[in-house]
């Protein structure tokens, strides 16, 4: 604003105009160093959430998976081959009885019948009524380590999505989201540095080369960390 | 009537160079030093996250391990046990036969070679059922690993590891702590500063500006400090 009698336009320093128009440029750097570096902090702290609470899911697919592995396990075990094993050893002495009752005589031999006939039979109602291990009645089953596997798999492909659940995964996933934002997180700290040069600049009043040197190296530094967090976001 | 410019008329009311060029650099410090402990701090705080999820999933491995081994090796031991009860069997049956019976104690003895001849080939069972394929069948591979740990130092290793996770949680927990209060000391020497900005090069903007200078320094010092824990 300008008073007096006189119409004559104001002059303006070459110096202050220059000063002026460093200033406004400066200013720019901080608006926009702020901008991205708020941007980049929220996404990554979205990706830090979000990694931590995929660490949490895989802990309770972990959990749902291996309650339903040890039941199926115990099932096998103490259900299905405990079964398997009692009509095993039953035609295993129907076997060994038959086969004495051969080498034997009289009524020794009648008893060894009666006991190898009455193991044959209990041996054929288990297996018929109880045994979901062995395919069939048959007498001399195969129970062996495979047949005990082939079972055990047949009862976790009965256990349907708790099963297929894949914690490792889930996890592997969550590791890479925090690993995601803490790198976006890293590319705060380069347009930290726009700030550090804008602020120089600022505080520097003359010459003003330097001065147009910070606030080049600053738009360099937060255009450097708006393209390394780019970068991050696509090839992470 | 003489030209006055009103923006030129008063002094300039800029700061003195060296009380402004280190309210500057004080300034610009600050952003990068909360910068820095935030990213110090996010870092150590998805690790310390990620060792105490480690952690649970370890105290997982070995419930998962023992149980499913438990059952096993009752299995096992079952088998076992009827091996014997089948020979301790054959030799009662002789030994308690009426040897005034002929009949009596050939029965005794033909059942006792039957008893003899079954522990002979439960023990065959026994071989046959503890002896796995290397092809698992179909099984998935976490309850392959959970039924092969059978001995205790596979555990032990498996609790060990446990431990370090948490030591390790432990650590990254101080160390995020420090940064998170480092931020803060960050956040009130920049208020220092925009004070001492406002007071100017007085006593009292030069205390502000100093007292914020030993607040950055205080801030980066207890950040890094949690590198040394």
């Amino acid at each position: 604003m300008r008073f007096g009698a006189s119409a004559a336009p104001p002059t303006v320093p070459p110096v202050a105009a220059e000063q002026a128009s460093t200033d406004l440029r400066v200013a720019v750097l901080l608006a926009s160093a702020a901008l991205i570096a708020a941007g980049v902090g929220v996404r990554a702290a979205t990706l830090s959430d979000s990694g931590s609470d995929t660490w949490q899911t895989a802990i309770r697919e972990e959990v749902r998976r291996d309650a339903r592995l040890v039941s199926d396990v115990r099932r096998l075990y103490a259900e299905d081959a405990a079964v398997a094993y009692d009509i095993a050893e039953l035609w295993i002495r129907a076997q060994e009885a038959r086969r004495e009752a051969r080498a034997s005589q009289g009524s020794v031999a009648s008893v060894l019948r009666s006991e190898a006939a009455a193991r044959a039979a209990l041996a054929a109602a288990l297996a018929r009524t109880s045994s979901t291990l062995l395919d069939s009645p048959a007498e001399a089953p195969e129970l062996d380590g495979a047949a005990l596997l082939r079972r055990l798999a047949e009862l976790r492909r009965a256990a349907g999505p708790a099963a297929r659940l894949d914690p490792d995964a889930t996890f592997a996933a969550g590791t890479d989201e925090a690993a995601k934002g803490s790198w976006l997180t890293a590319t705060v700290v380069v347009v930290s540095l726009a700030f550090l040069c804008g602020a120089l600049a600022a505080g520097m009043s003359a010459p003003p080369t330097p001065r147009r040197r910070l606030v080049a190296a600053g738009y360099g530094f937060a255009g450097l960390g708006l393209a390394a967090a780019i970068a991050v976001e696509v090839a992470l | 009537m003489r030209d006055v410019d009103i923006e030129t008329a008063v002094p300039d009311a800029a700061l003195p160079s060296g009380f402004r060029r280190w309210l500057a650099i004080l300034v610009g410090l600050a952003a990068v030093s909360a910068a820095v402990m935030t990213w110090v701090g996010d870092v150590a705080g998805r690790r310390e996250d990620k060792a105490r999820v480690d952690a649970s999933r370890a105290g997982l491995e070995v419930f998962r391990s023992v149980a499913a081994t438990q059952s096993r090796q009752q299995f096992e031991t079952d088998g076992v046990r009827r091996v014997a009860v089948a020979e301790g069997l054959g030799a009662v049956r002789v030994s308690e036969a009426d040897v005034r019976d002929v009949t009596a104690l050939q029965v005794a003895l033909g059942l006792s070679v039957v008893d003899n001849e079954t522990a002979r080939r439960l023990i065959e069972l026994g071989r046959a059922t503890t002896t796995y394929p290397g092809d698992p069948q179909g099984v998935d591979d976490a309850t392959i690993a959970a039924l092969a740990t059978t001995d205790q130092a596979a555990i032990d290793r498996v609790v060990a590891r446990q431990s370090e996770h948490l030591e390790e949680a432990d650590v990254q927990g101080t160390r995020q702590g420090r940064a998170i209060l480092a931020v803060g000391l960050v956040a009130i020497a920049a208020s220092l500063l925009g004070l001492a900005g406002l007071m100017g090069d007085g006593r009292g903007g030069r205390l502000s500006l100093r007292a914020a200078a030993a607040g950055l320094a205080a801030a980066c010092a207890w950040g890094l400090s949690g590198f040394l824990v």
